[in-house]
């Protein structure tokens, strides 16, 4: 079983409560020259489509405001390569998949 | 005396139609891709290239955003492909005050596929022929979905609607050559020189037959030793074809837009120097 099928079953099934941070690995994740792209499907996350602000904190570096657009959410480069933190805020339980793969065309 | 009154009264009435210290500068105007806007890190970036390269005070810029929704009406129809919201990152910027020739300044750090001279050549098909344009995004992108911004600037300076024949057949210039560098890897101002050579070639004598179109850019090819597909060249034949087709439309918005952008270079829109000088001019004449 490689590296990002046992990801995959880790995070499949995650409870995520109100304020509660969830840290998120991103040793896998996919390094452009400016971006490094994590998927999370939206749908999943219980958040409508559409636009959410994340709170996203990382160790060492403070803390930075993203946004949530469609199912994509884009990290900059200059986020370190260690575990990330997203603390969205939403109530009650929520399960959802989280997967790695390549950021859509920017054009 | 009855000359310091007069003048006193011509500088009430400047004052009055001086603009406010609110008003932006209808020459300069930029177009955020969606996701971009939509991030206040990304928009700073991109906000950052315009400030250090435009050498604008963003408080004098007018901006519009450019949605996936708009994008993907053009995109849809030339290369089947539709983008959501987070895909829309090229931005630009539109500076009508810099006006002597038609110049794009491209971040080539970001923008990977279109190039400076690709934007040049699909603007003068468009009709456009004066202007300085500044391209960027806050993360690497094809740069795309930049034209579609760059003509809502000039639609937004000049007040002048730019037909959407034109529109369509710049766009699919743009967008057939980011299909071609993309796929067969034809490096991009090669393929951008073989466009402008050829279109200027089938302006000349006014080439509307597909055929012509296609030896002329056999010959350019060949001549050239460029390495492209024929499903390339009749891909860029169409697109060309399209751009002789519209000659007309591009006509009538060149004459509607001969008032803002004057064959001398110089915008029509409102300028300080322009006014003091009309003032000076009056104070002398009474």
């Amino acid at each position: 079983m490689g590296f990002n099928s046992q990801f995959f079953l880790f995070f499949k099934y995650i409870h995520i409560f109100s304020q509660t941070p969830v840290t998120l690995p991103l040793a896998d994740c996919r390094y452009d020259e400016d971006v490094c792209c994590y998927i999370i499907g939206s749908k999943e996350l219980g958040l409508d489509a559409g636009t959410h602000k994340l709170k996203v904190s990382y160790p060492g570096e403070g803390t930075d405001a993203l946004n949530l657009t469609g199912n994509v959410i884009l990290v900059t480069s200059s986020l370190a390569l260690e575990d990330v933190t997203f603390d969205y805020g939403e109530s009650g339980v929520v399960n959802y998949t989280a997967e790695h793969g390549s950021v859509d065309l920017a054009i | 005396m009855k000359k310091i009154t007069i003048a006193i009264l011509a500088l009430i009435l400047v004052g009055l139609l001086l603009p406010t210290g609110f008003a932006t500068d209808s020459n300069l105007v930029a177009t955020y891709g969606e996701t971009t806007f939509a991030s206040n890190d990304y928009k700073s970036i991109v906000d950052a290239f315009f400030v250090n390269n435009a050498n604008v005070n963003l408080n004098d810029v007018n901006s519009k955003v450019i949605t996936a929704d708009q994008v993907n009406q053009v995109s849809s129809g030339i290369t089947g492909k539709s983008y959501s919201s987070s895909q829309i990152f090229s931005s630009a910027l539109l500076d009508l005050n810099d006006n002597d020739n038609l110049e794009v300044s491209v971040d080539k750090s970001k923008i990977t596929t279109i190039t400076g001279q690709m934007y040049i050549s699909a603007l003068k098909s468009a009709g456009i022929t004066s202007g300085h344009v500044y391209v960027t995004s806050p993360i690497t992108a094809t740069g795309e979905s930049a034209l579609a911004g760059i003509m809502n600037a000039y639609e937004e300076a000049t007040d002048v609607e730019i037909p959407e024949s034109v529109k369509e057949a710049a766009n699919d210039e743009i967008y057939t050559q980011a299909e071609i560098v993309e796929n067969s890897g034809v490096d991009a101002d090669e393929l951008a020189s073989l466009v402008d050579q050829v279109k200027q070639e089938v302006s000349k004598d006014n080439v509307t037959d597909h055929d012509t179109i296609v030896n002329i850019i056999n010959n350019y090819v060949q001549n050239n030793n460029i390495n492209i597909t024929n499903v390339d060249i009749e891909n860029l034949a169409n697109t060309i074809e399209q751009v002789q087709n519209v000659q007309g439309d591009v006509n009538y918005y060149k004459d509607q837009v001969s008032g803002f952008l004057n064959d001398d270079g110089s915008a029509d829109g409102f300028s300080l120097d322009g006014l003091l000088n009309w003032v000076k001019s009056f104070i002398n004449g009474i």
